[in-house]
């Protein structure tokens, strides 16, 4: 037996077929999270259940991929029961869906879950009377416990195929059997509706000879309904609302402490600075918190190269292994300790209620490029790093919103751009570096303001944008940790390849040798006239920017000591290697101790001292116009490859590189813009 | 009764007043109704955010809903309920 879990987004869906089938489906607390049918099995007595996970809609006729998948899968391949799972607080939503999958033909069980929920913020349904008045069987769970299981399944044994819920009206009712009569399939009397609200799709099961019957009644109904559509819709509106209001009972009270807090964070002057404060030291926190990890993986790489070499392997091969291999892997995992920590704040946010506050505080701001006040919130996480900022983007509802911010995130200095900052500004403006670097995060930050604007302009999108603010709530530490662990764990399979062959790349352009010059140099010195308009004179410089594709401060070793010098690995011996990673993991412990505090230091910039030899050559090579055009290159030429891997898992190949030309190309301009200038004040 | 027609914009902190009709269509249309802002729903204006954006409303006593002026204006209510 087939039986197809359906209902509103982030209603519990996958979190409910995990428990019913012991297996674990991939939960995130974001909407969109199942993309795709997943199916899981669970034996009940004799038989055998088939669980499908489809994914959340609000309507079956909805735009976009979900209601399409779902849709499809319901029509195509009809299961034998609906298992059509509600949020409890909101039923009235979710009832819209309900009374629409009633139509359809199929046994149907409705699951009110989440009712741990509503009950908090004192929400009480009365699902015997809910039963009663629809005429299917109606159950209660809290899928996260897992309570509400065994009534689940049997639940889907008692159910049968339902009484049509909503009636149109007599006529109406008149021309769904006539339409209905002429289609061979369960759903019929739900497709000839469809076909009334001239929603055809590709692949409904009907033929050619129906559609002037449709024609026909559409023309006589809607002279006396008006738009069918809306009238269909509007039925089935106001049935829900007479179902939710007989069912639904509220407690008004709120708790003091939501009053008050709302009233700080909500107010319209405080509230902002409330919020900002937060989200600097929320994310402070991530990023302290993972530093000393992202350590500890690099010294793991050393070891494992310093065995290597040890081993006695050596020459291209150890280089191939050690630069290409480990250090490609090393990237790889040295972001999961970054992702994780932002995930966890992330979903804090998320979960308590907080992150509606922001969006509240902060949409002013945001509607100004057009934007939900939400987005926000990926914007100041791509100062910490890029990559969790375009996966914080699913935060968001429309998928053009999604895109718009991804494509503004990488002009969000990130912090592996800082250093190559600070050692440009010490070098050539040390009587001031900190304005210099804080002038260039500063434009970066006006260019992704751009963007949203062109890009809002040119995507011409304009949903209402409404969005609900939940009571506070304290989130459940475990379950936040697995749902962040699921993320980071999605990025490493999904991106990983990508990272992998973009650290495997640049290793070949270093060590591919075309008639005795490597690649990495031919480069450089192919792009470098390209660059001398804006006073870049050395092909050094230009290529650094290629390793500064994995990861922009590599740019500063790759000035230093030439990227492919061997010379800073050293073998080590094996128990030496042990003792080193024993000793980068109690250190990264103790550091992580130090985190809690560190977060309410002042940010500064710590200048390190510059390597003479380093200043010198740069002093030597650029003037200080130039310096300066090189930073803006720098801060905006490319997203880094895991952005780019994590644009294209999010949006696709063709975003992703849509996004390196345009960054591309408005770093170039920025960079020859502020060159002239320069040069123009100072000669 | 058509003379105390307003929309949501013009609704004043603390007030209620109860949904006549939403202008808008299709999906802008719907997104208003997940929401709970259907016709016939009561709304009471909590509070506004930074320059009057956006708009909290609590729908029929149960949901707390953020709307931008923008979208408000769409909304067409008459005081009291
Ligand atoms: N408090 C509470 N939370 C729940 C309950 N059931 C699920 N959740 C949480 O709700 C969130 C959404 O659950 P999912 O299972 O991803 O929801 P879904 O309906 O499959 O979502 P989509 O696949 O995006 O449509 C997760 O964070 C769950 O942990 C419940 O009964 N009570």
């Amino acid at each position: 037996m087939r039986v197809a879990f359906v209902g509103n987004p982030n209603t519990g869906k996958s979190t409910l077929v995990s428990s019913l089938s012991g297996r674990d489906i991939r939960v995130a607390n974001w909407p969109g999270t199942t993309v795709e049918s997943i199916s899981a099995q669970v034996r009940v007595g004799e038989g055998v259940l088939h669980l499908v996970d489809l994914p959340g809609v609000y309507d079956l006729l909805d735009d976009g991929p979900d209601a399409e998948i779902t849709l499809r899968e319901l029509l195509e391949n009809p299961p034998d029961a609906i298992v059509n799972v509600l949020d409890a607080s909101h039923l009235e939503r979710g009832l819209h869906l309900t009374l629409e999958l009633m139509e359809l033909g199929i046994p149907i069980l409705l699951v009110l879950n989440m009712v741990d929920e509503a009950r908090r913020s004192g929400v009480e349904v009365d699902s015997g009377k809910l039963e009663e008045v629809l005429g299917i069987p109606v159950v209660e769970t809290v899928a996260v416990k897992g309570r509400g299981k065994e009534e689940v399944l049997s639940g889907i044994l008692r159910a049968r195929v339902p009484a049509p819920p909503v009636s149109y009206g007599e006529d109406v009712e008149l021309a769904l059997e006539d339409i209905a009569s002429g289609i061979e399939h369960p759903a019929r009397r739900w497709l000839a509706l469809a076909l009334l609200m001239e929603q055809e799709r590709p692949f409904f099961p009907i033929d050619d000879s129906l559609r002037d019957v449709v024609e026909g009644w559409r023309r006589l109904l809607s002279a006396r309904y008006g738009d069918l559509f809306l009238y269909i819709e509007g039925r089935r509106i106001s049935v829900a609302h007479e179902i939710s209001s007989r069912v639904v009972s509220r407690r008004k009270r709120r708790r003091a402490v939501d009053e008050w807090l709302d009233a700080l964070l909500m107010n319209p002057v405080a509230g902002p600075v409330f919020i900002l404060l937060f989200l600097i030291f929320s994310f402070r926190f991530a990023f302290f918190l993972s530093s000393p990890w992202v350590d500890f993986i690099n010294t793991v790489s050393d070891v494992l190269g310093g065995w290597i070499l040890s081993a006695g392997i050596r020459g291209i091969v150890a280089s191939f292994l050690i630069e290409g291999v480990i250090s490609g892997v090393g990237t790889v995992l040295s972001f999961a300790p970054v992702l994780f920590l932002f995930y966890l704040v992330l979903g804090f946010m998320e979960y308590s209620g907080i992150m509606a506050r922001m969006a509240f505080a902060l949409d002013t701001l945001m509607a100004a490029v057009g934007l939900p006040g939400k987005a926000f919130v990926p914007l100041v996480m791509g100062f910490g790093c890029n990559v969790p900022a375009v996966y914080a983007t699913r935060t968001l509802e429309s998928f053009y919103d999604r895109l718009r911010v991804a494509l503004m995130i990488p002009f969000m200095g990130c912090s592996a751009r800082l250093p190559v900052l600070v050692l440009f500004a010490s070098v050539f403006f040390p009587h001031g570096p900190v304005p210099v670097v804080l002038s260039l995060y500063l434009l970066g930050m006006i260019m992704a303001f751009i963007t949203g604007a062109i890009l809002s302009r040119m995507l011409e999108y304009e949903a209402p944008s409404l969005f609900e603010i939940p009571p506070y709530r304290f989130p459940d530490g475990g379950r936040l940790v697995k749902t962040a662990w699921d993320r980071t764990f999605e990025f490493l399979r999904g991106a990983g390849t990508i990272i992998m062959a973009g650290v495997v790349l640049v290793w070949l352009t270093m060590h591919l040798r075309i008639s005795g010059e490597s690649l990495y140099s031919i480069i450089s010195r192919g792009i470098l006239p390209i660059f001398r308009p804006m006073g870049i004179q050395d092909w050094r410089l230009t290529g650094a920017l290629i390793p500064g594709f994995v990861s922009k401060e590599v740019i500063i070793g790759a000035l230093a000591v030439g990227f492919s010098d061997m010379a800073n690995h050293l073998p080590i011996g094996f128990l030496e290697g042990i003792g080193m990673i024993l000793d980068a993991f109690a250190r990264a412990v103790r550091e992580s101790m130090g985190a809690p505090g560190a977060i309410f230091g002042i940010p500064g910039f710590r200048i390190p001292p510059v390597e003479t030899s380093l200043g010198d050559y740069l002093s030597g090579v650029l003037t200080p116009a130039g310096a300066l055009a090189y930073m803006v290159f720098v801060l905006l030429y490319t997203p880094c490859v895991a952005t780019v891997a994590a644009i294209k898992q999010e949006f696709g190949g063709r975003w992703a590189l849509f996004s390196v030309l345009y960054q591309m190309s408005v770093a170039f301009i920025l960079a020859l813009f502020i060159y002239k200038i320069a040069v123009l004040i100072h000669g | 009764m058509t003379s105390g027609t307003l929309t949501l914009e013009e609704i004043e902190e603390g007030e209620s007043a109860e949904i006549l009709s939403i202008d808008a269509d299709g999906g802008k249309f719907r997104k208003f109704i997940y929401m709970g802002l259907y016709p016939g729903a009561t709304v009471r204006v909590i509070r506004r955010g930074p320059a009057g954006n956006p708009i909290e409303v609590l729908v029929d006593d149960l949901l707390r809903i953020a709307v931008r002026k923008r979208d408000a204006r769409m909304v067409k209510v008459r005081k009291g309920s």
